[in-house]
Parts: C-alpha cells; sequence; structure tokens
C-alpha cells in the first residue's frame, strides 16, 4: 500500500513541476536554515576534542560579587579558585588555568596576533589534546615556573614555517619560551581548551594574581562520574557559603556556583546575578532556542500548508472517484500524508546537500576562527526527523479537508 | 465595486484566511527587517564623533583586582609609559583610556537624575584624549592641567548626555552626584561619540578625568597612540620593546585601531546580515507559495470567470478583479499587522529604535508587500484575463 502511495506521490510530483518547485525551495532552504544553525549550536556544546571528557566536568566560569552600589561579574580570581575549588574532596582532578587573552608577538620581525592562556599542569590530564610533537609541560615546570610553553601546528607554521618546533624558542610579552609541544589547532567555540599557546601559571610576570579574588581564572572539575556532581556542587557551596568580605561596606553578597560548559553558556545568556535564582538556566536556553525554531518554522508551515491546499483541488475528481468506490476518510488523509513526506524527505535531502555546502563556506571564511563545522549523523537524525514532522504537519490539515469533500460535489471538481 | 469585492473575499473565507495569515506574519517579518536595516543605515550615516585612523592601542592587562586596588604605583608605572610614548618623534599624541573604541569592553551606568532614569556608557581618560581621537569640542573645553586643582572631579559629555539629561539647558558647570556627596562637574561638551562605532545607536557617553596624580579618576588599562600619517609599520616593535623595558612587570598587547574596527564591524554586521539573509528567503518563498495559490485559484474559478466574460466583462477588468482581490487581502492582513505593529511604541519600542526608522520601517514594510502581492498575482491575473468566455464556461 505505501509503495503505491510512494509511487502516486512521484508521478504527482512530476505533474505540476512549478508547484513542486515552491515546495521544494520552501522547504529545503527552510531546512538550510535550521541545519546550519543546529550544526553550529553543535559545534558549540557538543563534548567534542580536546573537551571529550566534558560529559563529566564541572567547573567555575564566573562568579559575581555585588553590595549595594552595584557589583562585579567576571572571572574568579586565583585566590578565589585556589582557596574554594581547589580543595574539593571528592574529585577525581581538579585544573585552575587562566582565560584565554589575545597578545601579540614580533617573531623575525613580523607581527604575529595570537591567544595565551596559563595552565597547571592538571589541564593536560583532563583535556585530551591531539600531541603532533612532544608533549605538555608538567605540574612541576609550572611549580618551577619554567618557560616552556605549548603551541598549535598552526602557531608552528607562523613561527617556524612548519620545521619541526620542538626545543625552539620564541619571545612573548619579553620573556623567552621554549617549544615543548606541538598541538593540533582548537576551535575557538571550545571555551576551556581554546589558545594557541599554552604556559605555565607562573610564569605570570608579578605574582599580584594570586592574591586577588576576582581575575582572570576559571576552574574545572573530573568527576569520577556525573553522579558525583551534586556532591560536589553541595560541597563547593557549602565552602561559599563561608566567604568572608574584606570590606563588608562595599562587597557583601557572593554568587558562584559549579556549572558544566553548557550552564554556564545558558547563564551568560540570561545574565549571571538574575540566573542564580534559577537552578536550571538550560532548561530555559533550550526554550528559547526551540521557540526561535517554532517561530522561525511558522511562515513556511503557512506556505507549505496553502500550497497543499491548492494541490488537492486540482485533484478534487480523483479524489471523487476513490471516494465514490468507497475509499475511507483515514485511507484518504493517510495517502496524502505520505505524499507529502515524501515531499519533504526529498525536499529534506536537498536542504542537506545544501547546508553541507553553506557551512564548508562558513569554515572557509573562518568565520569562527579554526572552526570546522560539519554535519555529523546527530544532526543529519534530526533535520530528517524535522523534515518528518514538517510534512506531517504541513500535510494533516489540507488532507482532512480534502477527505471531508463530499463525493458527489469532489466529482464535479466542487469547492472546499 | 470595493464592497462587492469583499463579499466576493468573505465567501472564500476560509481559503483566503491562510493568505491573511501568511501575508500577515510576513509583514511583521519585512517590518522587523527594514527597521533594522534603516537604523543601521542612519547610525552609519551619523558621525563617530572620533577619528580612528593612525591610532593604536597599547592594550595593558590588570586583571580587576590589581585596578581596583589601583596601586599608587602601578599608576606611576602607567603614566612613565605614557610619557616614554610620547618621547617617540613618530607619536604625535597619546593618551589613557580606560574602554577605548572598538575594543569590546565597556563601562556602563546609570543615573536618577531628576527622578529620571539616564543609562550612561563611561570612560576615564587622560588630558591628551581628545587630541589622539580628534573630538570636536562644541561648548565649553576639554580638560588640562588646571583642572588638577579643581574641587569636582571635572567630566566632559558628549552632546546626547547633555540633552538627556539638561536638555536645553547649558551644561557647563552642571554638577552630578557619584556617591554620597561626592559630586563631577561638567566641564565641557563634545559632539555625540559613538565608541562600538559605526552600526552602533547613539549613546549617553561621559569622560571623567583620570587624573595623573592619582587623585580622582579610574586608572584606564590602554594607552591610546596616534601617531604621524605614513609610520612604518615596524615602530611597533621599537615601541613596545622600550615599553617592555621601562615596565617589565606590566603585560600588554600593540593592536591597530583599524584592526580592531574590522574585528567589531565583522562581529556586529555578521549576525544582521544572516538576519537579512533569512528574511530574503523566507519573503522569497511567500511570494512563490502566493503566486501558486492565486495561479491555482484563477484555475479553479474559471467558470465565474467565463460567467462574467460572458456577461460582457472586458479581459481588463477580469484581471482587474484578480488584483484588487489580492490587494484586499493584503489590506486586512496588514491592518491586522499593523495594529500590532502599532502598540510597540508603547511597550517600549523607542528605547531601541528611533521613531524614524520605526516609521520607514512601516512605510516600507507596507509599500513592499503591496509591491509584492501584486507582483505575485500579475502572472495569474493576465491568464485569468486570456480566458474567452466560451474555452472558460466550457472548462469542467
Amino acid at each position: 500500500m505505501i509503495n503505491n502511495y510512494i509511487k502516486l506521490a512521484l508521478k504527482v510530483l512530476g505533474r505540476r513541476k512549478f508547484f513542486t518547485f515552491i515546495s521544494l525551495f520552501g522547504i529545503s532552504l527552510t531546512l538550510v536554515v535550521l541545519m546550519v544553525a543546529a550544526a553550529i549550536l553543535d559545534n558549540f556544546f557538543a563534548p567534542q576534542q580536546p573537551e571529550s571528557r566534558f560529559d563529566r566536568v564541572i567547573g567555575i566560569y564566573t562568579i559575581g560579587m555585588y553590595g549595594e552600589r552595584g557589583g562585579y561579574t567576571g572571572n574568579p580570581g586565583y585566590r578565589f579558585v585556589d582557596q574554594y575549588v581547589r580543595p574539593l574532596r571528592d574529585a577525581e582532578m581538579i585544573s585552575v588555568f587562566s582565560a584565554q587573552s589575545t597578545a601579540v608577538m614580533y617573531h623575525a620581525g613580523r607581527k604575529i596576533d595570537t591567544h595565551v592562556r596559563r595552565t597547571d599542569g592538571n589541564y593536560w590530564r583532563i583535556l585530551d589534546f591531539r600531541f603532533l610533537e612532544g608533549g605538555p609541560f608538567t605540574e612541576a615546570d609550572n611549580q618551577s615556573a619554567n618557560f616552556v610553553a605549548v603551541i598549535t601546528d598552526d602557531m608552528r607554521a607562523k613561527l617556524y614555517g612548519g620545521a619541526s618546533a620542538l626545543g625552539k624558542t620564541f619571545v612573548l610579552d619579553g620573556r623567552r619560551f621554549r617549544v615543548a609541544g606541538v598541538v593540533k589547532a582548537v576551535p575557538i567555540t571550545r571555551t576551556v581548551g581554546f589558545s594557541e599557546i599554552w604556559t605555565p601559571i607562573r610564569t605570570a610576570k608579578t605574582r599580584d594574581y594570586e592574591t586577588q579574588w576576582l581575575g582572570d581564572f576559571s576552574a574545572i572539575i573530573l568527576a569520577r562520574s556525573r553522579a558525583d556532581f551534586p556532591k560536589l556542587r553541595a560541597e563547593f557551596d557549602q565552602r561559599v557559603s563561608t566567604f568572608t568580605f574584606e570590606d563588608p561596606k562595599r562587597l557583601n553578597r557572593i554568587v558562584a556556583g559549579l556549572d558544566t560548559t553548557f550552564e554556564a553558556v545558558a547563564r551568560g545568556f540570561l545574565g549571571h546575578g538574575m540566573s542564580q535564582k534559577s537552578r536550571n538556566p538550560t532548561m530555559i536556553l533550550r526554550g528559547v532556542i526551540l521557540l526561535a525554531a517554532l517561530l522561525f518554522i511558522t511562515l513556511p508551515t503557512m506556505n507549505l500548508v496553502s500550497i497543499n491546499l491548492s494541490r488537492i483541488m486540482e485533484r478534487a475528481s480523483e479524489i471523487g472517484v476513490r471516494k465514490a468506490f468507497g475509499a475511507s476518510s483515514r485511507a484518504l488523509i493517510s495517502q496524502f500524508v505520505v505524499e507529502n513526506v515524501v515531499l519533504t524527505v526529498i525536499g529534506g535531502a536537498i536542504g542537506f546537500a545544501l547546508s553541507a555546502a553553506v557551512l564548508a563556506a562558513i569554515s572557509r571564511v573562518e568565520l569562527v576562527p579554526y572552526a570546522v563545522f560539519h554535519l555529523n549523523l546527530r544532526i543529519f537524525f534530526y533535520g530528517m526527523l524535522l523534515a518528518m514532522a514538517f510534512g506531517i504537519l504541513s500535510g494533516v490539515y489540507p488532507a482532512w479537508r480534502m477527505s471531508r469533500m463530499h463525493p458527489v460535489q469532489a466529482l464535479r471538481g466542487g469547492a472546499l | 465595486m470595493i464592497k462587492h469585492l469583499l463579499k466576493l473575499v468573505w465567501n472564500r473565507k476560509r481559503a483566503n484566511a491562510l493568505i491573511v495569515a501568511e501575508i500577515f506574519v510576513s509583514f511583521l517579518v519585512i517590518f522587523a527587517v527594514l527597521t533594522g536595516a534603516v537604523t543601521l543605515i542612519s547610525n552609519w550615516n551619523r558621525p563617530l564623533g572620533f577619528a580612528w585612523q593612525n591610532v593604536w592601542d597599547v592594550r595593558m592587562e590588570f586583571d580587576l583586582g590589581t585596578r581596583e586596588n589601583g596601586s599608587d604605583e602601578l599608576r606611576a608605572t602607567v603614566m612613565r609609559m605614557l610619557d616614554e610614548t610620547r618621547a617617540f618623534p613618530q607619536v604625535a599624541a597619546a593618551a589613557v583610556s580606560d574602554t577605548p573604541p572598538y575594543a569590546f569592553s565597556t563601562a556602563m551606568g546609570s543615573r536618577e537624575i531628576n527622578g529620571k532614569q539616564v543609562d550612561l556608557v563611561l570612560d576615564n581618560v587622560t588630558d591628551d584624549f581628545a587630541e589622539v581621537m580628534q573630538m570636536k569640542v562644541v561648548r565649553g573645553r576639554w580638560f588640562n592641567a588646571a583642572d588638577d586643582a579643581a574641587h569636582h572631579q571635572p567630566i566632559v559629555v558628549d552632546t546626547n548626555t547633555a540633552a538627556a539629561i539638561w536638555g536645553e539647558a547649558d551644561p557647563i558647570g552642571q554638577k552630578l552626584e557619584e556617591e554620597d556627596g561626592v559630586f563631577t562637574q561638567v566641564v565641557g561638551v563634545v559632539e555625540g561619540y559613538r565608541k562600538d562605532g559605526e552600526p552602533s545607536s547613539p549613546m549617553n557617553m561621559i569622560f571623567f578625568r583620570m587624573s595623573p596624580t592619582g587623585k580622582y579618576g579610574r586608572l584606564g588599562s590602554s594607552i591610546l597612540v596616534r601617531v604621524h600619517p605614513g609610520t612604518d609599520p615596524s615602530f611597533e616593535e621599537e615601541l613596545a620593546a622600550r615599553l617592555t623595558q621601562i615596565a617589565p612587570t606590566v603585560s600588554f598587547r600593540i593592536r591597530n585601531m583599524e584592526k580592531m574596527r574590522t574585528n567589531m564591524l565583522r562581529t556586529r554586521l555578521a549576525p544582521l546580515v544572516a538576519g537579512g539573509v533569512v528574511g530574503l528567503f523566507l519573503i522569497a518563498m511567500v511570494g512563490l507559495g502566493l503566486t501558486g495559490v492565486l495561479w491555482q485559484n484563477v484555475t479553479r474559478r474559471t467558470r465565474e470567470i467565463g460567467l462574467r466574460r460572458a456577461m460582457g466583462a472586458s479581459g481588463k477588468s477580469v484581471n482587474r478583479q484578480v488584483l484588487v482581490e489580492v490587494v484586499l487581502l493584503a489590506s486586512i492582513a496588514m491592518l491586522i499587522g499593523g495594529i500590532i505593529i502599532l502598540q510597540l511604541p508603547v511597550l517600549g519600542a523607542f528605547a531601541i529604535v528611533t521613531p524614524a526608522a520605526f516609521t520607514a520601517g512601516f512605510l516600507g514594510a507596507l509599500a513592499t508587500i503591496y509591491a509584492l502581492t501584486v507582483l505575485c498575482a500579475l502572472y495569474p491575473s493576465w491568464l485569468a484575463s486570456r480566458l474567452t468566455p466560451a474555452e472558460a464556461l466550457r472548462y469542467e
């Protein structure tokens, strides 16, 4: 039966080419927009190298300190993470590192713009970078403030023309670093993993950072399993509740919590101070994304429905004949819905191919540095699901209208 | 004639409701896109209030704590770096700023003045800032060394701030309360200043004078350097080496403001362009869909049209009937859309867009929808007018 429907559907599609074109144009481009957005979001939020283990990582990325006359929201300082995160007992491993910052190097008479992040030794054990040569620096390197660095292959090409970089040196911010390892370049969308040069924390010019509650540091915690998150959070919250302010007249309230990277983004999106009240910012962000997608899809759906209605009119006499010979409403509805799903799946396939092309173009012009967007099976699956839903949604109403047509009227080519 | 057509439209209300709904949503989309575009274009044509050419930004990396606790020692170091920079023959002027143009960092505040909440953008700058950024003082004067003796911290506001707080009154000499009993006093007014550059809407800017002695003013984290035109790029490395030498504990990086500008524009424009492209696609889709539906309508109403022709209606009048019907549908849709859009100012839309951009977007959307619907109806209506009575009546 389904086979017959599909055969029929393809025949119908070939008959009125203009209508088929309109439908396919709408469906495929709608899916392009949705799939490109999905691929970009997926690239941001799905764990991928070097953050593959992030499904069991929570961290502290932002804290807020407030008083009556305003306050600060930003990265915690080294002192804060050192005293309130490092001692957490239930963690498997904890890493402290600075936010990546832009830097400028003058190398062999050329200016090189780059990004630098200062990290401890554990950073390299929690994140799984792909080392092309050499290896990471260690906590011992950090403790004794050795001027060693890890760079990306992209930096290697800029500094040494792609030749092996091990043991070679470069000058950054007035000091000379020796290359200990080279990793594959990381997309800028990796909030924790991204940088182009990594150096030990203690190679900073002064030790001022060690005294600061607010600054430019973050910490991540590798839990033994996700099930440990609540325990870690409770322990952390308990510790933070004992925080004492140096000058309670100026600042007297602290907002800090352990988040997954997605939660951190959701919090940033909702505004840090406010979102602490709602323990579940990700739900809101998901809701907002879903709502935006639904809003966007309204117009294409309406368009498809009206086109479908028009198409059915054309086939009024065919429907009349089928009804006269006893076809049930259900059979007619399912026939038409199958036809519509066939149409949307074809549109979906075109849309998928177009999305791949658009994403390749976005990656090529480096709209987002070092990020390579591509479609994966997950997005393909969601895209197809979406296309099906789209097809069913826009097919059901016209089909229902059609099935209610009186056979006699239908045979005469009558009105709906 | 119109009344009669309205009746025809009403008789087919179920089929028409969908078309009306579709035009209604398209109207909202076009309104949003056009208002955004008009806002962008009018912002682009507005003066920036400064000149970014030949300016370099020496961005120092103090973290929040260092700056807040702002040791005198650090301030002295920065002032020494400023003096050293100025000593180079390539440098025309140099000044300290906290949140320079195109830097993606903004200090914001809001003050309640005369019971009115005014949102402000703040910066702390030294005396040469106006010269470095080539700003135009329209009233009063810019900061100078004599301000060291001033009782209240001197501030310079831009014309937007002056208008927002004091309206027509002369702002020079006016005081603002910063904290309990601590006042700042206006010494000058500069032309409207938009630090985020061309795409940004006008904002209320206040410059606080940062005194070199540390009497007041938050320590800025950028040294802005205006070099003479044609300065060799290699000077940057020379400057960097010199600054590293005199301030070994300060981490900094030098950026060309031209590059910062490109970066800012790209970041600001990318979402607008993406939104515009998606909007255009939606409109194209609706246009095609509408053409299809109207075409189908004409075919379905062949007999009705045939009857009219047989009764003596000319092809031209049939053509007009189809067009006017579409225009009627569009008018109904936009009446609903218009009622909704006109509620936006009540909800505070003018805080985001100017009334001019709003009006332009509204009228533009009206015109676009009429043009689009008529365009979509042209081919179907031509088809309808070509039908001969005999052919039409025979059609089954």
